[in-house]
């Protein structure tokens, strides 16, 4: 059951019954009515219990054709069906992708179709959640689909690292990104500031947000969506990694690594900034929100995805004023680099030989130079492979878009290092959901910043020993 | 009663019954009674393990849990009261005026045409701290509009979307009811001397009891379960769980967290909470109601 069967289900219950009450059984209806309703609340968990225990019969949802599953809407979802299209014509298999709505939407029916034994052959699993799709031990590490003569060498390495575990490639990187700064140069201008140089920290973020708003230019300075995403990244900047085990990957976490200077400095700059109606709070997980208040030039700064280039780009222009990007604030003058987000593909174990082959010959279709180039075209992604940004690089990419050469040098630029990999842990919509909500009790200075890092450290603690005892 | 019998036996009543209680089996019983057995187990895709009243020990030491049925509770008895009384006062209003009582009457029906997940978008844009319609409107008169922040007023604005979906649902069972009562009633109040608010009040009121009785339930079941999907749409149970009523906390649980166990003893615990409510009322509108002769 998703979402929206349960809304279908609330709204049923709310305006089923009364029609044909009559005077006589009008009170016993009632009653049944309630009670009625009243079963199917607690019928509504009941839905979707495990009772546990791997299958070993799987089979593929399909027979006939291979069965994806992903979260691409919009404008990415048709270049998605176009690259699937072309594969489906060069190598005569038949392909069939199913739009899930979104990262959750996605994770929740995988994990259902793993435990149920009926499943797709490729899934597209958000980074937060790999490792609750990898503790099912229902998936097969992609690594072994791919042919030999496949040349993953030149895969990107700071893009490739979190999706490999114990030296083998366990998923299959397709679209990512990470976080940047886009900024309205028109109002920097306006406001007397230099457009060509935007705040490289996030004390310069500060400086240049009271100058935009004192001057009038804007209501706020900046915005960025509450999500977990954003924090993970001034922390990976900061050469911090935000839970132990580096962050996960290393071990099972067990608790937050929030204790720190990094999570201090950020939070009380983010509360002066939240206190001083500097920061445009646009709700969790708000994307559009926050877009929204940049492109109506509410707020003259906003942090979000490089796949957003292409369509900021040209709603700012619509709306009269020009943007440019810059990289991710730190904060406090460090550059480590930030994390990667966005998805992969996951294939389910068990298939048939005969279908691995084909899955094998998707993702390596996937993960071609030409794909990966249409792919990053169409929706700003980055291209996994070394080779595909070169070939963008000679044909002039760079020069035409300049905007995506910021995120590149962004990525490249970044060292490897350990504390660029995301956060790899079970509970991660738990941690996530628990780092948001605790981040808006300190900026609304409903608690002290202290007791904020400390309740998020426990409450983490309990979902880490829960996830682990269980 | 035998005046009302349709079916000459039981068997041709059963057999037209017998369709919804295989779906009411299947899709409510039959689930209900599974979560009741989940409940006791810690749950989750691919495993579980039977851990006794774990996880109802683990409720009643929740401080977030016991914060959320204040919530729910708070927030059910101010839509309640909310929808009834702007109904109420809508619908007389309506009834009084002499020309355009349609128009009124479908502009008030309005917003319950929308789906609720619909609605709560609208209302979303509508009130949008930064980039909300209304929202310079009522800056201007001095309110800081913040609700993506601020618990207090995260709260009052899903109050007035759930109350502002509702209303129109109140107002057709309220004008319907309203239109049942006799003419010669209004007239006999009139020479009487009764006042506007009074006649609505005093003679009104307690002729439409029956409907209003039907509506406190009805609206109950809205307040805590049908506001869901504008829950979701607008602030997600936050900020800091100011708005996390118990049913969007349960589907958290279920469907973010896949914590199946400690998600079915929860709506376990709901199931309680609103029977024992649903049993409260119907005794106390025993009292008050009247059913006609």
């Amino acid at each position: 059951m998703d979402i929206n069967n349960v809304s279908d289900d609330t709204q049923m219950m709310s305006t089923d019954s009364p029609g044909s009450a009559e005077k006589v059984s009008r009170r016993s209806l009632l009653q049944t009515t309630a009670a009625g309703t009243l079963a199917g609340i607690t019928g509504l968990a009941g839905c979707q219990g495990g009772t546990g225990g791997s299958q070993s019969n799987v089979e593929p949802i399909s027979q006939d054709s291979l069965t994806i599953w992903h979260a691409m809407g919009g404008s990415n979802g048709e270049t998605l069906q176009a690259l699937a299209d072309q594969f489906q014509s060069e190598t005569g298999i038949s392909v069939n992708l199913v739009f899930q709505d979104s990262y959750e939407g996605v994770l929740t029916k995988t994990l259902g179709a793993l435990e149920s034994g009926s499943v797709p052959d490729l899934a597209q699993i958000d980074s937060l959640f790999a490792q609750q799709v990898l503790n099912t031990g229902a998936v097969e590490p992609v690594e072994e689909l791919l042919s030999d003569d496949f040349p993953a060498d030149d895969f990107l390495p700071n893009v490739t690292s979190f999706f490999t575990l114990d030296g083998t490639l366990q998923s299959m990187p397709f679209n990512n990104s990470n976080c940047i700064m886009y900024y309205n140069k028109s109002a920097f201008e306006a406001a007397g500031l230099d457009p060509e140089s935007p705040p490289e920290t996030i004390s310069e973020v500060r400086q240049y947000s009271e100058t935009l708003v004192d001057e009038g230019v804007t209501d706020f300075g900046i915005t960025w969506p509450n999500h977990v995403w954003f924090v993970e990244t001034w922390f990976s900047n900061d050469g911090q990694f935000l839970v132990d085990a580096e962050n996960g990957h290393d071990g099972s976490a067990s608790t937050l690594t929030v204790d720190n200077d990094t999570a201090r400095k950020l939070y009380e700059w983010w509360r002066g900034m939240a206190q001083d109606g500097l920061y445009s709070n646009p709700g969790i997980e708000a994307w559009g929100e926050a877009s929204t208040t940049f492109l109506t030039e509410n707020a003259a700064m906003l942090l979000t995805s490089t796949a957003s280039v292409t369509s900021t780009r040209t709603q700012a222009t619509e709306n009269g004023f020009e943007v440019d990007t810059a990289f991710y604030p730190t904060v406090d003058g460090d550059r480590v680099g930030p994390v990667i987000g966005g998805a992969s593909w996951f294939a389910s174990a068990g298939l048939s030989d005969e279908r691995r082959g084909q899955i094998g010959q998707f993702l390596e279709f996937m993960g071609s130079t030409e794909a990966q180039m249409q792919w990053h075209k169409g929706t700003g992604y980055y291209p996994i492979r070394e080779s595909a940004i070169g070939q963008l690089e000679s044909e002039g990419w760079f020069e035409q878009n300049p905007m995506y050469r910021t995120a590149f040098d962004q990525l490249t630029q970044a060292e490897q290092d350990p504390a660029t990999k995301r956060m790899l842990v079970g509970p991660a919509r738990q941690i996530q959901t628990t780092i948001q909500d605790t981040s808006v009790e300190i900026f609304d200075e409903n608690i002290s910043i202290d007791q904020g890092i400390s309740n998020m450290k426990s409450t983490a603690e309990e979902e880490f020993e829960r996830y682990s005892s269980n | 009663m035998s005046s009302r019998e349709i079916f000459t036996d039981r068997a041709q009543g059963l057999g037209l019954l017998v369709p919804t209680i295989i779906v009411s089996i299947i899709f409510l019983y039959y689930p209900a009674v599974r979560a009741l057995g989940l409940s006791f187990y810690q749950a989750t895709f691919g495993r579980s393990s039977f851990t006794g009243l774990s996880n109802y020990t683990r409720i009643i030491s929740s401080g977030d849990y016991l914060g959320s049925i204040v919530v729910s509770v708070g927030f059910a008895v101010c839509v309640v009261l909310g929808v009834l009384v702007v109904a109420l006062y809508f619908t007389f209003l309506i009834h009084e005026v002499d020309y355009g009582k349609s128009v009124y009457l479908i502009a008030s029906i309005w917003p319950y045409a929308l789906p609720p997940a619909v609605a709560g978008l609208v209302f979303l844009f509508l009130s949008h701290p930064t980039i909300g319609i209304l929202t310079s409107y009522i800056e201007s008169i001095g309110i800081q509009v913040d609700w993506f922040s601020d618990g207090g007023q995260a709260f009052t604005v899903v109050v007035v979307a759930a109350v502002w979906k509702q209303i129109g649902y109140n107002i057709i069972f309220m004008t319907a009811a309203m239109n049942n009562i006799p003419d010669s009633l209004t007239e006999t109040a009139r020479l009487d001397g009764v006042g506007r608010i009074n006649r609505l009040l005093r003679v009104y009121v307690p002729m439409m009891s029956p409907t209003l009785v039907f509506l406190v339930v009805i609206n109950t079941i809205y307040g805590f379960f049908g506001t869901f999907a504008i829950i979701d749409t607008m602030t997600m149970g936050g900020p800091a769980g100011a708005t996390n009523i118990l049913i969007y906390d349960l589907y958290q649980t279920a469907f973010q967290s896949y914590d199946f166990g400690f998600a079915s003893a929860k709506s376990v615990i709901l199931f309680i909470i609103v029977g024992l409510l649903m049993i409260v009322q119907f005794k106390i509108s025993d009292r008050y109601t009247f059913y006609g002769t």
